[in-house]
């Protein structure tokens, strides 16, 4: 090997100075003073997941458009309440972004049978550091629902991507209530071990 | 609500499944509960990886609609209290260092996300490269800035390296990529740009992948240290 590699490798898996703008704590942080710009790459970061979470849920994409819009309106104003010590900013904006998923759902269909149909995954714009990302972060939840049991993963999946209840996930599963509580405290703590989570 | 009981149902209210008068009585004893709130964090962190797995961009017209709203949106004042928690959050940076820094890699990040030119379509390789049966991926992080992640597929004998938020090299540079096994260094692809994606191919008996600065149209062998170097998965 010719001498540039023989020593001084500098790779390191740590964060450094320059990574603080791409830290998504550090910019929400700058979003609660009111800085636009650190907004729009909170954007860039946040925009992709959470409109894919409430698509998921909602389905009809012109109304996961509106509540996605909601959502990051609120993430611009209620940035002062993000506290980094009590979680990461994606799950704490992923949080506000499901459950106004699921109170959308909830308030519009009041208890009747929600349409099931599948949706086209356009990606007419795909960029390629985004898609690489989610590729390989669905990767991981794939692997990972794939070690649960049958009733662990359909629990989880029902309640998060479908936006049931636990009763109602009962009922579509046909087991108790304390059995689907379980199982889906179960899956959660399985997936959260296999995807090493920080707790 | 008693202990167990609210136990029982932390994930549901982890994963909103809650119906909503559970909801408010669980958030009710949240407040009070202190084992709850440690265990809490860690079932929202690994929902939301089930949220980050769904991700799909969103239509191009939702990111001016929501940028007019901000404009037109008071925020929230901090909670009294919240200055000490954001020291914490920044160790031994003054503030206004921090600012200055994330200021000037804000504005060179602003101008490489509003690049028209940056690569709208994936290319067949890459796509190859991501879906081969045994991809295996490294995060990169560079210690000199920037991130991304290396693709390899030994099937295909090729990879493919994404990086963004990389310093800028001096004009008449670019990052040269080399592939480094037990014989000399063998180029591997030049990136031109702080952001951008490289396929790397013939990675044949590699066992690292190496990154220097170098003349922009490129060198046989490298001339300076490397900025960082990888290893490939097996």
């Amino acid at each position: 090997m010719s001498e540039p590699f023989a020593e001084g490798a500098r790779f390191t898996s740590g964060p450094t100075a320059e990574d603080l703008p791409e830290d998504l704590s550090t910019l929400v942080q700058y979003v609660a003073c009111g800085d636009r710009r650190a907004f729009e790459l909170v954007y860039e970061q946040v925009s992709g997941p959470v409109y894919g979470t409430i698509l998921r849920v909602v389905r009809d994409p012109a109304q996961a458009e509106e509540v996605a819009q909601e959502t990051l309106v609120q993430v611009w104003r209620e940035a002062s309440r993000f506290d980094p010590l009590r979680g990461s900013p994606m799950a704490w904006v992923l949080t506000l972004a499901h459950r106004r998923a699921v109170d959308r759902v909830r308030s519009a269909q009041a208890g009747a049978e929600r349409e099931q149909r599948a949706y086209h995954l356009e990606r007419e714009h795909d960029h390629v550091v985004e898609e690489v990302e989610t590729r390989l972060d669905r990767e991981r939840v794939r692997r990972c629902l794939g070690g649960l049991t049958e009733l662990q993963r359909r629990s989880l999946t029902l309640a998060y991507y479908s936006g049931y209840t636990y009763p109602q996930v009962a009922g579509l599963l046909d087991v108790p209530l304390g059995t689907i509580k379980t199982r889906m405290r179960d899956a959660l703590i399985r997936m959260r071990d296999c995807l090493g989570v920080d707790r | 609500m008693n202990a167990p009981d609210a136990h029982g149902l932390l994930a549901p209210y982890a994963l909103d499944a809650l119906t909503d008068i559970e909801r408010r009585r669980f958030e009710h004893h949240l407040t009070r509960c202190e084992t709850c709130a440690g265990e809490l964090r860690g079932l929202h962190e690994t929902a939301a990886m089930l949220g980050v797995a769904a991700a799909q961009r969103p239509p191009d017209a939702l990111r001016a609609r929501v940028m007019d709203e901000i404009d037109r949106t008071r925020q929230l004042p901090p909670r009294a209290g919240n200055h000490r928690r954001w020291r914490w959050n920044l160790p031994g940076i003054s503030l206004l260092l921090t600012a200055a820094m994330i200021a000037a890699v804000l504005f060179a990040g602003f101008t490489v996300l509003s690049d028209p030119e940056r690569p709208r379509r994936t290319d067949p390789q890459i796509s190859a490269v991501l879906s081969a049966p045994d991809a295996r991926s490294v995060e990169v992080r560079p210690a000199t800035g920037g991130s991304g992640t290396l693709v390899v597929a030994r099937s295909l004998n090729k990879a493919v390296i994404t990086m963004k938020g990389l310093p800028a090299v001096p004009s008449g540079h670019a990052y040269e990529l080399w592939l480094l096994s037990p014989d000399a260094p063998r180029p591997a692809g030049l990136m031109h740009d702080t952001h951008g994606s490289q396929v790397i191919s013939a990675i044949d008996d590699a066992t690292h992948l190496g990154v220097t600065v170098e003349r922009a149209e490129g060198v046989s062998a490298p001339t300076s240290p490397p900025i960082f170097t990888l290893r490939l998965p097996a």
